[in-house]
This record gives C-alpha cells, structure tokens and sequence, in this order.
C-alpha cells in the first residue's frame, strides 16, 4: 500500500510516500504563495522519480498549517499526532518525548509506550526559540543555517545572549559583534538561550527520562551544537533522527495507510 | 411522587393511626421508636420510652420477672424496638413520629407569618443536647432506683410525667386533663408543674426553631445509639460535593453535610457523620439529598442498595411542586 | 473667564469623538458579522431568532425598552433576585468585543483581563449619564480587576454611575464568610432601597425568587439538552449570554418556546445527533461573553463537543435552585445570599477543593472525555486555578489541555491544531 503525507509548514513543504510502513522517498521545497501547486510538483516529481501511475497512490493525508490547502488530499491530520506517529515509528517505539522545533512554533509531546499522545504542550503567539530564530541568526551573522552545527565545534566561550526574541537577538546580536565577538561565540552563546528556552517548555518530563526516550524533531534539530547545549541543559542524552524535517510528513502518510487498513 | 411527598403522606397517615385508631382496636403494639404518646385516648400504639421506664418490662423490672412470660414479653418488645430501629433509622422522627408533624406545623405557621427562625448559637445547641442526655440519663436511673427502694414510688414512669408530649398530644384531641396541677404530695404536685413550664417553653420553642423539641427528646438520642445497625442510611461522596449549602439550609436541625469547617481538608465531625449514615440529630427526613442539585453528591442506601442519589433533575422537579417555597 | 459660554469642541476632542465613533462602529460590525454567521449555520431555527434579537440591538435601547431601571453589575455573586425585588433591571456587564479593546487599551494595563478592557472600551462608546443607561453598578470584587474597576475606569476618562462595592469573603470556608455576605447582601439592600426609595419586604422578594426559579427551570432543561448533544454550546452561550437584555419573565417564555421547538424535533427524528463518536468534552476556565466566541467557534472546527461547562457567562449563570425553609425576609435573604456565595466555584475564593470537584465528579464523567480549560491572558485566577487542578484530573485518567489565550484572532490557527492533536489523543476520531 502506498500512501503520500504532506507536511504544509509554515518555512518548507515536506513531502513522505510511504510504501507499506516503509519510507520511499522524501522530498521538501521552501514554502511559496501557491502552495497547492508546489505541493502537487512535489507529488509530481515523486511519482517521476518512482515510476509510479496515479493510480498506485491509494490515499494523500495533509497536516501543517496549510493542510486545509491542499484540496488532493483526502485526509486531513493534525501536525501533533502526525509527529507523534511518524517519530514513534522511525524510534522504534522507543521514543516518550518529542521536542519539535518548527518554523513558528515550538512543541513538546509526551508520549506513552503504545505511541499514545500523553500530553503535548506549545509556545504561546511568540515565536521564540522556533526555526524562525534560526534564520533570524543565520541572516545577521550572514552564515548558512547549516553550518551552525560546524561553527560550534569552535573552542570559542559562548557570549551570554539575554533574549530568545528574534527581535530583540537581534540588537544583542548586533552589538555583541560590534564589541568583538566571533560568530562562534554567538551561535554557542545562542544554542544556550534556545536550549534553556526548550528545556523550560519540557519541564520535568526529562528529569526521568532514560537514553532514546527523549527525541530532537523537526528541521533545526540537525544542528549538533543545539542538540549538545539541550542535553547539557536536560542533563540527558537526546537522540536525533538522520532525516528530522520529514517526521511529521511520514506520520501523516503513516495516518492514511493505517485509516485505510482499519475496516470501516 | 417525590420522597417529600411520601414523607408528607406517611406523617399525616402515621398521626391518624397512632392518635386516632386505638378508637378502632388497631394498635401497633408497645415497640414504637416515635413519640406515640400512650396518654391520647385511643392511641394507636404506644412509645417505647414508656415501656423502657416501667416496672412490668423495663430496667425497673425485678430479675425474678425477667424468667417469666412477662419478662420475656419485654424482651420480645425490646428486640421488636431494635429490628423497627435498625430498619428505618432515625426517618420514624422524620417520617412517623405525630409530635414531630405538630412541630413541622409551627414551622409552617411561623413561615405564613413571615417570622423568621431563631438561630441558635453552637453553644446554644450545645447547651441544649445536654438537656437530652439528662433526660435520657433520668429515665433510665429513677426506674431502678425505685426498685431499689431510694427513689419514691410516684416517680414511677420519670420521664412520661414531665414529657411535653404527655400534655400537648391529648390536648390537640381536646382533652386537657394534664394540664392541672396535682395537689396530692409533693412529688407529683412538682412533676406536674415541670410538666406545664416544660410544655410551654417547648410550645414556644417549636414556634420559633424548627423542630425545637426534636433536639432534647431521648428517644432521638435512644435511637441514634443504635447508628452503627441502620439499614436505611444517607450517604455523602465528599468528592462530589460543591458546597453550595443547600443541605443545610433544608435541614430540620441545621446540619451542615456541605462543607468540612476546617480550612485544611480534613472532614469535620459532623460531616464524617453524614458520611456514615446519619448525624446524631437527623430526622431521617432526607431533605438534604432531595434538595441536593450536584450529581451524587448526597444519597440514600438500605442495606447495601443505593435508592436514591441526589440530581440536578430531580431537584429541579421539586422546584417545580415549588415543594420548599 | 465666564465659563458658562459654550464653546467650539477643539479638534482634539473631534478627533476623540470620530475615533470612538469608528470603533463602535466596528464593534457593531462585530456582532453583525457574528449574528449572520450564526443565522447561516444549518442548526438555526426561528426560535433563536428572539435572542439574536436581543443580542443585536444598542445597549441603549434594550434597557429602554425593558421598562424598568438597570442597574449593572459586573459578577453574578450579587442575588439579582434582590435587585430584581426592588423594581430594578439587573444587567450584567460583560466584554466580548475584540474591537473596542483599541478604544481603551492605551489607557491600560499592558497585561490585563481582555474580557474588562473591552468592556471598559465598549463604556467609553456608551452616553453613560444618559437617562437609557443604567442608574447604579454594583461591583463585587472578586479580583484584582475588579476590586480596581472604579480607578481603572477614570483612566478611561469614564464617568460610571454610583459605584456600590461588596466585598466576597474569599476565604469561603470559615464559619465567618456566610455571616460577612450576609452583611454584604443587607447593606446591598441598603443601597438599593436608597435607589429605588422604597422597601421591600419578604413578599417581594419571595416573587422575585420564584420569577427566577423559573427561569432556573426553563435553564436547566437546556442544560439537559445540551448533556444529550441536542444543543450545541454556540447556541447554549447565545441564550446565556442574552439572559441580562429583556426581563426575566420574557426570556423566561422564549426558553420555554424553543425547549418545545427541540423536543418537538426529537419526535420526529429518532436519531438526533446523538453521536456516541463525538469527542465530548467538558469546558472550564475564563468566561465567554458574546460576540467573541473565538474558543466556541475552533471547538466546533476541531470537532469537540461541549457537552458540559463550568464557565460563569454560560451553565453557570444561574445558581441554581434556592430551596427556602425559613420564609421571613431574614431567611430568604440569607438562603439567597448563601446560595450565590457558597455555590459560587470561582476561583477567587481560597478553598480549591470544591471547585475541583466539579471536574472529578465520577457521577458526571462518563459524558465526557476530556476537559478544556481556557484562560483569558491576564486572569491570574483561572491561571492558578488550572495549575490546581490539572493533577487532580489527571490522576483520574482525564485527559487535560490548557489552552491561553485572548480576545484577538492571530493565535487562531495554533489553538486549532491544538485543539485537533487533543481531539486526537481523546480515542477514535
């Protein structure tokens, strides 16, 4: 059974087809007015690359902020249980905590042995400590996001940045550098703030919590000095997926092909 | 039909059986566990304090007696008095007891006048409940100290002499014979005056609070001793209860099954008793749990058979008959 | 200077005048908007129709034609049937427009009750000295907003009517706190005596009860309706929050006509909606005034049922029913004043453990799968109140989701997804 998830985000389109229980393929493209269409090049290009008819594809479930969008789908799931899916899967069953950084918003699901939601919570309006602040940093420092996680392996000390708003980093940051600082000790002094941040929404969830039971999700995760200030912040070991921006995308494909096997 | 219907139903029917059908040659025996007051001409059945207090087959009773037919007659008539008890609780003072309907009519009378209900203090009601235990106490001794020869005879049957009910009963059926003075010694010339201030303080009392008499009568307290083998109880889930005070403020006798008084969570006396079955001075009425509008908060068992559990419904069914308005 | 001589209204002032005019103007577009909506939707029947009515109408010419002096009040722990005894309307004030928030909000507090500041916004669009406005407000204080109402009210630049305060015993458990609102509710007797100019004795207050009793009736019933998932929680909040705009008895009928219409629907069709898949859900926290249903509106989207509510602008609107054993003004007032106090679940008052009974009630939890407790940012109390009693609900099995948030629609979309992912986690969808 072949199933397509996508994941409509508010910074990128991320698409999962999943052939019985397996990940195919996975692609993602930034998000565009026109998202429809983008989303349907994306489906496009995986049935081009698969050599797949349109026929194979038995059902697209659509999740993110732009899932009501996208008028091919023929399910709708929420972004929430769509990662709680797609991660307990690819953790082997092994994740109890998800910590989610997307574009706009931070998420924290708890989950029980059977990959049941336990508990979730998110940030408020702001937009602190999300992907968002990532790029923010990124376009003042004028680096690649990407190379993030290599700048910290820098012996530089971290500077003490005061604010997760990516409005205010901003004038820190500025001045931060003004006054000599590398951008090293910026991007380390940032994965503290941003780790300290996330570890107040996880709470006490942690505080018990076993190795592979506590998973980084989504996009930024990919950022190793942000993974290394968070599990020096937890004070435990947080585990990564190879390919986390596609989690929520492959719970979702996860979601229909499981909808379709449930007898009606 | 609802409970306070019923219970309207079986005071009034309970009041003509057990003034009026003596008349008729019913009579629901000497066991009674309510204020069935043998003095009314024609009574229909007799309280059991009386049989409790006299020589033939209470405590004054000779040992020797107690291996004859009459002897065994009393045990028979106590042994009836604890399965009524243990059978229905404390709802014969609420349900049976015909002194009790007289005291709910003052009650009604005062609330046609618009006259408000006297509040007693805790100290009050304090005060007063140990006027029950010195009655209940009085009725127990003189009997047997009469028969131990320290007590003069014409104290026989203590209580009953200075009960108010002896005087105000047979005068509802017009018949004032108690309500002379008896010169013949002094004994009796001073039990007789007891029993004119007595009846009168009690006549005001039950005007101005609900029930007054209900408060020091030692049947109430003879009855509550038994708690522990009611059948028919109250129940109260202390974790469904809102709080809202609508039990007390339907309760005859002011018992607060709402709210624990203490400000930590630990239960108050009164309200352990609630949980129990019944607090000392409840009438078995079971007001509270029909007035009770949050779901099973209150409720009420036999045996081990929850019959009835207090509703948002069923409360508001009762406003509708606007039963307590 | 002579200052007798009327002169020009300066251009600041205009300029305060056109802005008040443009808000209120959007704020009536609010309610039209609202109304229409609620008028398209496929559950709508004629009889809604009465309410909308009422809900539509100026503020102004509502109390007009109620015909009978109002006086506002802004929490229900005042016994309206007291105010309602003395030949006076009671009208409660309530907030619910997102637009006149912009009218007062640069007079305010950055972070404070949204449901206050727009109502403080929504005063400043009224004539409130005006003879169709209401005569006296009576204030409880039942938190930091309100015991501050008076002085948060001049920074508006707002001239309110006599101010009466009453101050709720907040330790609710003492054997003192029913004796202090008792005292309250006398010397609210007092002033409005002083209203009025006449006094009332137990006959009238006695009917005003039972006028309300009544409508208690007529309530409840919809709350049956509301249990059995006949009668969704939008309409439920327009018939409540409707409640305080004509006289009782009327609003009274209009209950008593629709509860016929939906019976009379019952009949007919056998299988109503009752859906046993439909997650049910039990609603608490901050109250929901009309026409900001925002929280009611991504409920409904998110596919969750409001089958029960602990809000004060919805179930508990009423207190309930007042059960008299002491028929005197005495008695009648202490059994109101007790009725409203003691049976009052805001968590203003120090005893937490009544109110979290409400929500682990095991008598009432079958209907419902989960519970959602809305907090109004700036309401410390419902803050606090959710913090006690998520782990006693949790204990239970019960599935918990707090959700903050305010009047304005930005956070529209993360509440969704929110809702849905709790949706989700309560069993089959």
């Amino acid at each position: 059974m072949i199933t397509i998830g996508i994941d409509l985000g508010s910074t990128a389109i991320k698409m999962a087809l999943v052939d019985n229980g397996q990940l195919r393929w996975s692609g993602r493209r930034p998000t565009a007015p026109g998202q429809e269409r983008l989303a349907q090049e994306l489906i496009d290009r995986a049935m081009d690359e698969l050599n797949l008819k349109g026929s194979d594809i038995e059902g697209i479930a659509a999740t993110g902020y732009g899932k009501k969008l996208l008028t091919t789908a023929n399910s709708l799931v929420d972004e929430i249980s769509a990662n709680a899916l797609g991660l307990h899967h690819l953790s082997c069953g092994q994740g109890r905590v998800i910590i989610n950084v997307g574009g706009q918003d931070l998420k924290v699901i708890r989950l029980d042995a059977d990959g049941k939601i336990v508990d979730f919570r998110m940030n408020d309006k702001c937009a602190a400590g999300t992907g968002r602040f990532f790029e923010q940093v990124a376009r003042i420092l004028d680096i690649e996001v990407e190379s993030f996680g290599a700048l910290s392996d820098a012996p530089d000390e971290p500077v003490e940045l005061n604010s997760t708003c990516a409005v205010f980093a901003e004038s820190e940051i500025v001045s931060l550098l003004a006054r000599g600082a590398s951008p090293a000790s910026v991007i380390k002094g940032f994965h503290i703030s941003l780790a300290r941040r996330v570890a107040s929404l996880v709470g006490s969830a942690a505080a018990t919590a076993s190795d592979f039971e506590i998973w980084l999700d989504g996009g930024p995760s990919q950022d190793r000095g942000f993974r290394a200030a968070l599990e020096d912040e937890l004070m435990c070991s947080v585990s990564v997926l190879k390919a986390p921006q596609y989690t929520v995308a492959f719970g979702a494909a996860l979601y229909k092909a499981l909808d379709l096997a449930l007898p009606k | 039909m609802t409970i306070r219907m019923l219970r309207l139903i079986s005071q009034h029917v309970f009041f003509f059986i057990l003034t009026f059908s003596g008349r008729l040659g019913i009579s629901l025996g000497p066991s009674l566990p309510c204020l069935s007051c043998p003095y009314v001409t024609g009574c229909g059945g007799v309280c059991y304090l009386r049989m409790l207090q006299s020589p033939m087959g209470g405590l004054g009773m000779n040992l020797a007696v107690l291996f004859t037919q009459r002897g065994l007659q009393a045990l028979a008539a106590f042994g009836l008095f604890v399965v009524l008890v243990a059978l229905f609780g404390q709802s014969w003072c609420g349900w049976t007891c015909p002194f009790g309907l007289l005291q709910d009519y003052a009650a009604r009378l005062r609330n046609k006048l618009r006259i408000r209900e006297a509040i007693l203090s805790d100290r009050a009601m304090f005060t007063i409940k140990i006027f029950k235990c010195i009655f209940f106490v009085y009725l127990l001794i003189i009997p047997v100290l009469i028969t131990l020869g320290l007590a003069h005879s014409d104290l026989t049957l203590p209580y009953c002499a200075i009960c108010p009910v002896k005087l105000i009963m047979p005068l509802i059926t017009g018949d004032p014979t108690y309500l002379n003075l008896d010169f013949t010694n002094s004994v009796l010339l001073t039990e007789s005056v007891v029993l004119i201030v007595f009846s009168g303080l009690v006549l005001v009392g039950m005007f101005f609070k609900t029930r007054f008499f209900c408060l020091i009568c030692p049947m109430s307290l003879l009855i509550s001793l038994f708690r522990p083998i009611f059948l028919l109880r109250l129940i109260k889930e202390p974790a469904a209860c809102l709080g809202c005070g609508n039990c007390r403020r339907v309760c005859p006798t002011t018992i607060d099954k709402s709210a624990p008084l203490s400000n930590d969570l630990k239960l108050s006396t009164k309200h352990i008793d609630a949980v129990r079955g019944f607090a000392k001075s409840c009438q078995g009425c079971f007001n509270c749990a029909q007035c009770c509008s949050t779901e099973g908060s209150l409720g009420i068992k036999f045996g081990p058979k929850v019959i009835f559990r207090a509703s948002r419904s069923y409360a508001a069914k009762l406003l509708k008959r606007k039963s307590f308005h | 200077m002579p200052s007798n001589i009327p002169q020009a209204p300066s251009n600041a002032i205009l300029r305060l005048q056109a802005r008040r005019d443009k808000i209120s103007q959007l704020a009536a577009n609010e309610i039209k908007t609202k109304i229409e909506s609620l008028k398209a939707r496929p559950d709508y029947k004629i009889e809604y129709s009465y309410f909308l009515d009422l809900l539509s109408a100026p503020l102004a010419s509502r109390l007009a034609a109620i015909n009978k002096p109002a006086v506002a009040f802004l929490c229900q722990v005042a016994p309206l049937e007291l105010i309602e005894a003395h030949g006076l309307h009671p009208y409660r004030l309530f907030g619910g427009h997102h637009a006149s928030e912009r009218l007062s909000a640069p007079n305010l507090p950055a972070v404070m009750c949204p449901m206050l500041r727009s109502l403080l916004g929504h005063l400043m669009t009224l004539d409130l000295g005006g003879d169709d406005s209401f005569k006296a407000l009576i204030i409880p204080t039942m938190c930091d907003w309100t015991v501050k109402f008076d002085s948060l009210s001049n920074l508006c630049g707002l001239k309110l009517p006599k101010v009466h305060l009453m101050d709720p015993s907040r330790v609710k458990n003492s054997p003192q706190a029913p004796k202090r609102w008792l005292g309250e509710t006398s010397s609210l007797n007092k002033f409005l005596e002083s209203l009025s100019g006449r006094k009332i004795g137990p006959r009238e207050l006695s009917r005003a009860i039972e006028t309300y009793q009544e409508a208690y009736l007529g309530f409840s019933q919809l709350i049956d309706l509301k249990r059995k998932l006949r009668l969704p929680q939008i309409w439920f909040s327009v018939i409540a929050s409707s409640f305080y705009l004509d006289t009782v008895q009327n609003w009274t009928k209009a209950v008593k006509g629709l509860l016929a219409a939906l019976c009379l629907k019952d009949k007919i069709e056998t299988n109503d909606g009752h859906n046993k898949k439909s997650q049910n859900v039990f609603l608490a926290g901050s109250p929901i005034f009309f026409p900001n249903f925002k929280m009611l509106d991504l409920l409904e989207e998110a596919g969750l049922m409001v089958v029960i509510d602990d809000l004060c602008s919805s179930e508990r609107l009423l207190p309930g029913p007042v059960f008299i054993t002491d028929h005197s003004f005495y008695g009648l007032l202490t059994a109101l004043s007790q009725r409203y106090h003691l049976g009052c679940l805001c968590p203003t008052f120090a005893d937490h453990h009544h109110a979290v009974n409400k929500f682990t009630n095991i008598f009432i939890n079958p209907i419902f799968k989960g519970i959602i407790f809305h907090v109004l940012k700036g309401c410390h109390l419902f803050d606090l109140k959710s913090l006690a009693v998520e782990p006693n609900v949790k204990e239970l099995g019960i599935k918990f989701l707090r959700v903050e948030t305010d009047y304005a629609k930005e956070d529209a979309n993360t509440l969704l997804t929110r809702l849905e992912a709790f949706g989700s986690s309560l069993g089959v969808a």
